[in-house]
């Protein structure tokens, strides 16, 4: 199941890139930017800057889930989606839909002209697209097969046995590292790191270059021991050249709005470009001596303090 | 950087208030109040003599290069002869909410007097009454707008390749020699001598003119104690008794013969989108000798800003109604840089980049700077130029040198002339010297026909049956009879438009010839034909086609709600666009929601645009104009897309009654919601092929993606893409925190806005406020 297609992105992956959004992911991390990717089914996300108030939803809705204010009482709410079929102006709408093989990979070659210049391509993200490994495979390799470039952005919390048929067919991968201490980014993620360090291991053996994230959450990921941590570990993997931090946005915060779900992260901060520099050096500090680099993006351009 | 000297001049352009100048109607309305036998143009030509000889003239303290277009900075000039609307529009000229004039107190009254004296025998009234009462409906129900009625022709593009080679004496001797060998006269040969009569007169005027700016050059030197300035002077009296009479012999020479030629098109009649034609080529000789003579780079990039500025300042008076279809008085002066040569190599050269650098540091309102793109064009130069568009002002603008190309070829041109053409008008393709062209023979606007095809033929608006009955809509049972229906009610307006523009195009050879263009458009010395009346050899001229997006909305809309998902009946969809979707507000939302797009890359939709342009092509390019020459098609609107959309009533689409329609080729305001790369891709499906002058597009993106040298790979990723898929233009806009704010106040028109981060994606109108005021928070960080 898919919950979007985003053309023209550049952030995740070289060149010009269409960007292909899996729902569906085994982790909770708190400060998760698309919580609508968590849920392996579909579900309903409301906009009320769109709702128009023509209240057909109310009047269709069989538990009576729809508030006043045409908001739906999620603890009602049974998924039924007779309120989003009668929502012409989408202010209620559907969230997550099945593709075929043929008619996605329909939608990603409708891009391919603006592929060759500068390493364009396709970015599988999500969600987790480790754990829909099938489809994974299948469209990768047809991606592949034809000449266009794929990218994986994963959290790497998946089967390694299931997942490793669409290996062949990536290029690269960008896979996160939440937090190094498996205690603690189990209780940021709802997962320990064991099984998400093992597979970088072994997607690093298989010979997929990897360049491994953090995401820096101010007070839950943001210590130096952390990135330190992280980057000792990336030092010994052979095929991780790279080393991004992202900087935490709350962005996310009104999808949480849209699904009813309250955001877990409220009042947190972004953290300041310098935080990030300290950061940035404090793993470079560790790296350089492996010839492997962190950095961070500002504005399109990289950060490398050293 | 620019020089104090460059910042003053460019402060003192933005910083006039436009205002109405009287010079040349108190001398136009003089002259023609003397009784006269002779023939039409050689008056024209002596009217034109006798404004240059007597029209105040000054030069601006910082000034380097002489000439303005009236007796004062940033004021524009009246042609009283010409526009009979004047008459209507007077009154509000200096309070119309845009692009207003200020009057000189007391003047008002005085252009009052002489709009009077000139009521009822104007150039436009000669068209005016050639409009049927019938075309008259249906320009004032919004079918389409009447072109160059009030104007002569509007896109000169002179020979200044070879003009800066030979300076004007050596036409005035071509003229001489001709008439000399003219032996016996019959009304042909009267014609002839009385054409190169009147090019020498006009010619000699023009010599005359800069002769007057080198006296008062001259005086000023004599009063001027700083010895710097006193310099600047005598160098400005000097150029101005070499040019134009005699070839250039240095780079601020060139500039100043370009200009004075420039001015003298905009002097002699109304009508101002002239090309200055390919500057970077023709001016490269003079910008190689000089820095070979030791003239620094820095004195050049002066040279040109200058120059820019001079046409920064030009505005002119247009309509009421023009001047919100056009507000900021855009005049579309072209200036052509990169592309290739005849030889099919690239042009792009020092120059090139010393302008893109000069736009870097100052842009201007005009000239339009446009690039020529190639597969072979120099990659720093292009970067350049396409770092410069993303900085702001969205210039330079990008044409394809391959679809140009190939739509001249088209046009019966050979392939070296086609290689060196330039923009006249807003994108349409031309070959300076040669051609005679009309880039504004008129706005078609196939909505309203739309409209009007849904209403069996009756204009809804007015209740008028305008057009035929081709079937009461509720009766059909697929969009195929629709599209037939709205076939037939095309081909009838169109061949209204057609009629009327001819008639207009026959009263330019008979009234209002253009004297200083003919001398420099081979074909009429040679043949001592004015230009009008068949001078060039080449002629041709677009129509333009407004409103394409709405149109193929409005028939996927039907397709997908009435005929195919039946949401709902024909009828109900009538009476939906009858009551303007009143209390309904839902079933708009469904046209708006649940049917394809134009711009999203939908082939289902973006079939539509194509079937809707080559209909309109095909129905165009079956007729020749007045002057036997070719029609063609142009989908560009400007901003009449605002004004027509006035004039028309809810469509299937969506859209609600007497709103904007889309813009140019673009799609509909806000319909767009899968980026630039979809939009490109749904403008090449409507075939950038077709329409041989042009297919307008301009392209927003988001400032999160053309941020640094990355940011620069996408623009160039999107522009290369767009052309090698036959795209024949390009403008680059980023979107600015003023349109996120917008976006804030009117989500609706702006649901496409995407917000990219690494690996999240969303709605810019679907966030919180909050949200929203930091990311315009950003917007503006990031492009300070």
């Amino acid at each position: 199941m898919i919950f979007n297609i985003q053309k023209c992105s550049i952030h995740d992956g070289t060149g010009l890139r269409t960007l292909v959004f899996f729902k569906g992911c085994p982790l909770r991390c708190l400060w998760c930017s698309n919580p609508e990717s968590q849920s392996y089914r579909q579900e309903i996300m409301e906009s009320p800057v769109r709702c128009i108030g023509c209240g057909e939803c109310k009047r269709v809705c069989p538990e009576a889930a729809i508030l006043d204010d045409y908001r739906i009482d999620r603890s009602r709410c049974t998924n039924c989606f007779k309120c989003t079929d009668c929502c012409y102006a989408e202010s209620k709408r559907v969230v997550g839909r099945d593709y075929f093989v043929e008619e996605l990979y329909r939608e990603i070659e409708k891009d391919r002209p603006f592929y060759s210049l500068y390493g364009g391509g396709v970015t599988f993200s999500g969600g987790e697209p480790l754990t829909h490994a099938k489809d994974l495979k299948e469209i990768a390799k047809k991606c592949h097969d034809n000449g266009i470039n794929v990218v994986v952005e994963s959290c790497g919390y998946g089967q390694f046995e299931e997942f490793k048929e669409a290996l062949p067919y990536i290029d690269a991968m960008f896979m996160d590292i939440k937090h190094i201490d498996p205690e603690t980014h189990k209780a940021l993620t709802g997962m320990s790191n064991e099984l998400i360090l093992e597979n970088i291991r072994r997607i690093s053996e298989f010979g997929t270059p990897i360049t491994i994230r953090t995401p820096i959450i101010p007070g839950y990921t943001n210590s130096q021991e952390n990135i330190k941590g992280i980057a000792e570990f990336v030092s010994t993997i052979p095929t991780v050249k790279e080393y991004e931090l992202l900087q935490y946005h709350n962005f996310g915060e009104p999808k949480y709005t849209a699904l009813g779900k309250p955001y877990p992260l409220k009042g947190v901060i972004v953290p300041e470009d310098e935080e990030m520099n300290d950061l940035v050096k404090c793993a470079n500090q560790i790296l350089q001596k492996y010839k492997k680099e962190c950095y961070w993006m500002k504005n399109n351009e990289r950060e490398v303090i050293k | 950087m620019i020089s104090e000297r460059i910042f003053r001049l460019s402060e003192k352009v933005r910083n006039t208030p436009a205002e109405i100048c009287l010079d040349r109607a108190r001398l136009i309305t003089k002259f023609y109040s003397e009784p006269s036998m002779e023939p039409f143009i050689l008056r024209r030509a002596k009217s034109f003599q006798y404004v240059l000889e007597n029209k105040k003239i000054f030069i601006d303290d910082d000034s380097v290069l002489a000439g303005h277009l009236a007796s004062r900075l940033h004021a524009v000039p009246i042609y009283p002869e010409v526009t009979a609307w004047l008459y209507d529009d007077l009154e509000t000229i200096d309070t119309r909410s845009s692009d207003h004039f200020k009057f000189i107190p007391g003047e008002k009254d005085e252009l009052r007097t002489i709009v009077e004296a000139w009521k009822g025998r104007t150039f436009g009234d000669l068209t005016g009454a050639l409009v049927d009462a019938d075309m008259n409906t249906m320009i004032n129900i919004g079918i389409f707008t009447k072109g160059v009625s009030n104007l002569s022709t509007m896109n000169h593009a002179p020979a200044y390749y070879d003009m800066v080679h030979r300076g004007y004496r050596y036409y005035i001797d071509k003229c001489k020699e001709n008439i000399a060998a003219l032996e016996d006269m019959d009304i042909d040969t009267m014609e002839k001598q009385i054409t190169w009569q009147s090019m020498i007169i006009v010619m000699e005027a023009i010599i005359k003119f800069a002769h007057r700016y080198a006296d008062l050059a001259e005086k000023m030197a004599g009063e001027c104690s700083d010895s710097e300035r006193k310099a600047q002077l005598l160098a400005m009296a000097e150029n101005c008794r070499v040019v134009p009479e005699n070839p250039p012999q240095n780079f601020q020479q060139a500039a100043q013969f370009v200009w004075f030629t420039h001015l003298a098109l905009m002097m002699e009649v109304n009508g101002g989108d002239h090309c200055i034609g390919r500057f970077d080529q023709y001016m490269y000789p003079f910008y190689k000798k000089d820095l070979e003579n030791g003239v620094s780079e820095a004195f050049i990039a002066d040279v040109i800003h200058e120059f820019k500025l001079k046409f920064g300042e030009l505005w002119v008076l247009r309509t009421n109604r023009e001047s919100q279809a056009y507000p900021g008085c855009p005049l579309w002066i072209h200036m052509m840089i990169g592309g290739v040569l005849p030889d099919g190599k690239d042009g792009c050269n020092e120059l090139t980049n010393a302008i893109l650098h000069c736009m870097d540091d100052l842009q201007t309102k005009e000239p339009c700077v446009s690039f020529r793109y190639h597969d072979g064009v120099n990659q720093d130069t292009f970067r350049l130029a396409l770092a410069v568009a993303r900085k702001g002002g969205s210039h330079p603008a990008f044409f394809n040198d391959s679809t140009n190309i190939s739509h001249l070829l088209t046009l019966g041109h050979t392939l070296k002339e086609a290689r060196d053409w330039g923009i006249c008008g807003c994108i349409e393709p031309s070959v300076p010297g040669i051609t005679d062209f009309q880039s504004n023979a008129g706005y078609f606007n196939p909505i309203k026909v739309f409209e009007i095809t849904m209403n069996n033929g009756v204009d809804p608006v007015t209740k008028v049956q305008i057009g035929p009955r081709t079937g009461d809509v509720t009766t059909f049972t697929s969009v195929k009879q629709l599209m037939d229906a709205y076939e037939t009610q095309q081909a009838f307006f169109m061949k209204k438009f057609i009629v009327l523009f001819n008639r207009i195009i026959s009263c330019h050879a008979h009234a209002l010839p253009t004297v200083t263009a003919s001398c420099f458009t081979y074909g009429c010395i040679e043949k001592g034909r004015i230009l009008q009346r068949k001078g060039a050899e080449h002629r041709y001229s677009a129509v333009a086609i407004s409103g394409v997006a709405n149109v193929a909305d409005s028939l996927a809309a039907i397709e997908e709600c009435v005929f195919d998902k039946k949401y709902l009946t024909m009828s109900e969809l009538v009476k939906l666009l009858e009551t303007n979707f009143e209390g309904k507000e839902n079933m708009r939302q469904l046209l708006i929601n649940k049917a394809p797009k134009y711009g999203n890359n939908i082939d289902s939709v973006d079939e539509y645009a194509h079937w809707l342009a080559d209909l309109c092509n095909e129905q165009v390019v079956q007729y020749r104009d007045g002057r036997d020459g070719q029609f063609t098609t142009v989908i560009a609107s400007q901003s009449y897309n605002v004004v027509l959309g006035r004039l028309i009533g809810a469509t299937p689409d969506g859209r609600l009654a007497f709103t904007d329609l889309a813009d140019n080729a673009s799609p509909m305001i806000g319909m767009d919601v899968n980026g630039p790369t979809a939009v490109v891709n749904s403008i090449s499906a409507l075939d950038p092929l077709i329409p041989q002058s042009g297919v307008l597009v301009n392209q927003r993106f988001d400032p999160a993606i053309t941020k640094g040298e990355k940011g620069l790979d996408i623009l160039e990723t999107v522009v290369r893409t767009f052309f090698n898929q036959r795209g024949q233009h390009i403008q680059v806009n980023i979107v600015d925190d003023e349109t996120l704010r917008a976006a804030q106040k009117d989500p609706q028109s702006h649901r496409n806005i995407l917000v990219r981060v690494a690996g999240y994606s969303a709605y810019f109108v679907d966030l919180e406020k909050d949200i929203q005021d930091n990311i315009i928070a950003r917007t503006l960080q990031q492009t300070l």
